[in-house]
């Protein structure tokens, strides 16, 4: 290693004071870096500070203990220039990673508005067993609802959600697994930490959208004609927007059970799990 | 010794066997586990902690017992996942050139 690189002062430095020194330095190199430049030289300056304290310890002058620590921990331009070209984030990456999950979790949404739209069915059909033997004759023929039901349609209607919710499922599952291997095997930027607060806004506004447009004359304009969804007739009951609404705030609640489970176990797996650090963090030198 | 491209490796693999680790912690442990052969400025673990970080195979937190501003890194699944991945490489390119070279241990380390 080049003294250079170690960072090494003049033969002339008496060497107190150096640490502080450094530490500017690489305050200035990494101007313009925000938070994370600041993070950067916080952890230099306990780093720094713990070696010298580690080399005091051992009988080292303080001069010559700075100094030495500085050298050991590389040139301000090495590790700045470093730290610089670590902090750049593939934002498209993030971007395509965060609006992967997005689309998986509203094929999700989408698939449970299907299933949960076919169950209801299945159970209005229940609801009125005498209807059923007469389906088959009845054939399309209307019969209004509370005196019976448009038995044919509605069983129809009812397989035709209880297809589309499974095939949605199946694409759903698909888009989340497939996107979880690229993170893990092929390096696609996760999503980014603060992700599912954003999925939990984007699926509460969603939510809401669909409530409004299930008691405005837009859901229409928006989901066609006789109650269809996206294509799939619902049949009687529930609006399926009004299914699709609980669903999307379903949605965003776990996201931020999600967000908090996750803010949880980061705030605590330093002291939590004894189990796995038999002697790893033992190491650290005593603090100063 | 020249450690450009292993380095991610060390540090996940010294992570895995510390456990939670402030980047002193973890540059002591790597030079002491191996005896003193990865020597390398103890400045470049912070680029690459915050790259594996960045990359989702660390997590990282302020830990509030520290007398001063100390983060510490621990390895998130995704990190262990890619740690196994990176093992098998890693033994696979051992043993070939172990064969190559001729240090087959069937044959004595020459």
């Amino acid at each position: 290693m080049s003294d250079e690189e170690r960072g090494s002062g003049p033969p002339h430095d008496s060497g107190e004071g150096r640490i502080d020194r450094y530490l500017d330095e690489m305050f200035d190199r990494l101007a313009g870096t925000g938070g994370r430049g600041r993070r950067a030289v916080a952890e230099a300056e306990d780093h720094l500070r713990a070696a010298a304290a580690d080399a005091v310890a051992r009988g080292l002058p303080v001069a010559q203990a700075e100094r030495d620590a500085v050298a050991r921990f590389g040139s301000p331009a090495l590790i700045a220039g470093q730290l610089r070209r670590a902090g750049r984030n593939s934002l498209l990456g993030s971007v395509l990673s965060g609006a992967w999950v997005l689309a998986g979790l509203g094929l999700l949404v989408l698939a449970l508005t299907y299933l949960t739209k076919a169950v209801e069915l299945t159970v209005l059909l229940r609801m009125h067993p005498q209807e059923l033997p007469a389906c088959a004759d009845l054939q399309d023929l209307y019969i209004p609802m509370g005196t019976g039901i448009e038995c044919t349609t509605s069983m129809q209607d009812m397989r035709a959600n209880a297809v589309a919710g499974l095939v949605v499922l199946l694409a759903a599952a698909a888009a989340l697994l497939v996107r979880r291997f690229a993170v893990r095997l092929v390096g696609l930027a996760p999503a980014p930490r603060r992700f599912p607060l954003f999925g939990a806004a984007f699926f509460v506004v969603l939510g809401f959208l669909f409530l409004v447009t299930s008691l405005t004359p837009y859901s229409t304009m928006l989901f066609g004609v006789d109650r269809g969804f996206l294509g799939v007739p619902m049949g009687m009951g529930l609006w399926p927007q009004d299914i699709a609404a609980v669903a999307s705030l379903l949605t965003a609640t776990v996201a931020l059970v999600l967000h908090a489970v996750r803010a949880a176990h980061s705030r605590d797996f330093g002291l939590t799990l004894p189990s796995q650090n038999p002697s790893g963090t033992s190491r650290a030198p005593a603090r100063q | 010794m020249d450690l450009r491209g292993h380095l991610d490796l060390l540090v996940l693999g010294t992570l895995r066997q510390t456990g939670p680790a402030h980047g002193y912690a973890l540059i002591i442990a790597l030079r002491e586990r191996s005896d003193g052969a990865f020597d390398l400025p103890e400045g470049t673990v912070y680029p690459a902690l915050h790259r594996l970080e960045r990359d989702g195979l660390l997590t990282s937190r302020w830990d509030a017992d520290a007398p001063r501003r100390r983060r510490v890194y621990a390895l998130t699944p995704s990190g262990r996942t890619a740690l196994a991945a990176k093992q098998r490489e890693w033994r696979v390119f051992a043993h070939g050139m172990q064969a190559v070279l001729g240090l087959d241990t069937a044959k004595g380390w020459a």
